[in-house]
């Protein structure tokens, strides 16, 4: 991120102070964020309330990280209309925003006791996993691979829009679903009735969940056609918009 | 731009020691604060079962009267991924075929993945004490020595929960119903999106389906689960079926 944002954008970051606060930030907090994934569990309490705090401080690393980026886009925000692959990038980051600010309030003992074993914590881990660091990957690979091959840009700008669109709605509907599907669970529970009842509940969620998962699949399909397509193109494709 | 690189000269100093501060928060300092905690082996654990005659012996104990034919093969089943290697010569009931039953049905519990939708542990929270404990019967908030055994070796803890939590589960159902639901949950049930696991049972020479030796090591595994918890029942005391 830190290499393609300057490099797709042609600038230098906003601030290296505060590039260096954020590595710094996230490098401090995150070692001993691990228990968090354990609390209430016959961990010592030590360990689960200091994976409380760093957590919670892990977000004010991660909102210095996005005020410099933020910042490093401003005065090129209109390359985002045609730049697929910075979309990715600034689509990414803030869904990582979206993340750790959730994060910073479910890893309190609070939230915990309602969402911990629901599909609140897996819609989390889609964001993260998939909208945060998945997205960066496609966006860096779809950068490159243009350019390993000698090609201005990639085959089909339809290709490239379409599988952008389908897996970033896909991913934020997804987490989305399960994070309402984790609150039917947790309250559910907590509720005492009949453990058949939770899984009834969220049949709903999961039904919709697959059917965001094929739009995901179908956007990821399109992805490879795209790739395939440009690496096997005889003639040198060129770009019909210039970067600036 | 010098003022900038000692600050990053003491925020490298820093980030180390709070690195290393993290790991001793997060590992070190647990392992010192459970370290006179015994770590048990699975014939330990067995041994001690047998001693004190609980649910889980009772249990291996039934399931071997139910099928004669699939604890024979118990005994002589060797298996490299269970590290059950050792073809058992007294083969009846004890120790050594309980201990070697857990291993494997430890190791296919993990192999089915049952825990990617069966967690293992009972918060003190959202009122679990209510739903998977037994009043007066079983210490239902997860501990940490009934977790420091080879079977909890890797932690079973699970991260969702699509089906209950079993770490009490000897004292919610018996053997039989266990049978029942591996073959098919719905028969047990209804509405249960459970897959069935037709794959641990076979026909025996009546043409009954009945547990292979797999399935029988899984339900003793399952049935284990709890088990120190739970008082016997009446009709399983010896000293009571004597009179």
């Amino acid at each position: 991120m830190y290499y393609f944002v300057p490099v797709i954008m042609k600038k230098p970051m906003w601030s290296h102070g505060l590039s260096l606060l954020g590595f710094w930030g996230l490098a401090f907090f995150y070692p001993m964020n691990g228990v968090h994934h354990f609390l209430w569990s016959p961990i010592p309490m030590f360990a689960q309330y200091s994976a409380v705090f760093a957590t919670v401080a892990v977000e004010f690393a991660v909102t210095s990280v996005l005020i410099n980026f933020m910042m490093t886009l401003r005065g090129s925000a209109e390359q985002l209309k045609y730049n697929v692959p910075l979309r990715y990038m600034y689509t990414g980051a803030i869904f990582y925003w979206i993340t750790c600010f959730q994060c910073a309030f479910h890893v309190t003992l609070t939230f915990q006791k309602v969402i911990h074993f629901t599909d609140w914590v897996t819609g989390h881990a889609h964001l993260i996993m998939f909208g945060t660091f998945g997205l960066w990957v496609l966006g860096m690979a779809e950068y490159v691979w243009p350019r390993l091959f000698g090609k201005e840009t990639m085959y089909s700008k339809g290709l490239s829009e379409g599988a952008y669109w389908l897996l970033m709605i896909g991913v934020f509907a997804m987490f989305f679903d399960l994070t309402a599907a984790g609150l039917v669970q947790g309250f559910d529970w907590i509720g005492l009735n009949p453990w058949i009842d939770s899984v009834n509940f969220s049949k709903p969620f999961w039904y919709f969940r697959s059917v965001v998962g094929i739009m995901m699949i179908t956007g990821l399909f399109m992805y490879a056609l795209n790739f395939y397509k440009t690496a096997t193109a005889r003639a040198g494709l060129t770009a019909e918009l210039r970067e600036t | 731009m010098g003022k900038m690189e000692r600050f990053s000269f003491v925020a490298l100093v820093a980030g180390i020691i709070f690195f290393l501060f993290a790991d001793f928060i997060s590992w070190a300092l647990p392992m010192f604060v459970l370290k006179d905690i015994p770590k048990k082996s699975v014939e330990d654990l067995a041994a001690e079962a047998v001693a004190k005659n609980t649910t889980a012996w009772s249990d291996f104990n039934k399931l071997a009267r139910y099928y004669p034919d699939t604890f024979k093969k118990l005994c002589e089943y060797t298996e490299a991924y269970s590290g059950a290697t050792e073809v058992i010569k007294d083969c009846k009931p004890n120790e050594k075929t309980f201990a070697k039953a857990l291993r494997i049905g430890h190791r296919w519990y993990i192999a089915e993945g049952c825990w990617n939708c069966h967690s293992q542990m009972v918060r003190p929270v959202s009122n679990e004490t209510l739903r998977f404990g037994i009043p007066g019967v079983s210490n239902t908030v997860s501990y940490p020595s009934e977790f420091q055994n080879e079977l909890q070796a890797p932690v079973l803890w699970g991260t969702k929960r699509i089906g209950p939590d079993l770490i009490r589960e000897a004292a919610v159902h018996d053997v039989g119903w266990h049978v029942a639901h591996l073959y098919n949950p719905q028969s047990t049930s209804p509405g249960s999106n459970m897959p069935g696991y037709p794959w641990f049972f076979e026909k025996d020479k009546n043409g009954n389906i009945v547990p292979n030796v797999r399935g029988l090591a899984l339900l003793t595994y399952v049935m284990w689960l709890g088990s120190w918890e739970v008082k016997p029942p009446e009709p399983f005391r010896i000293e009571t079926a004597e009179k």
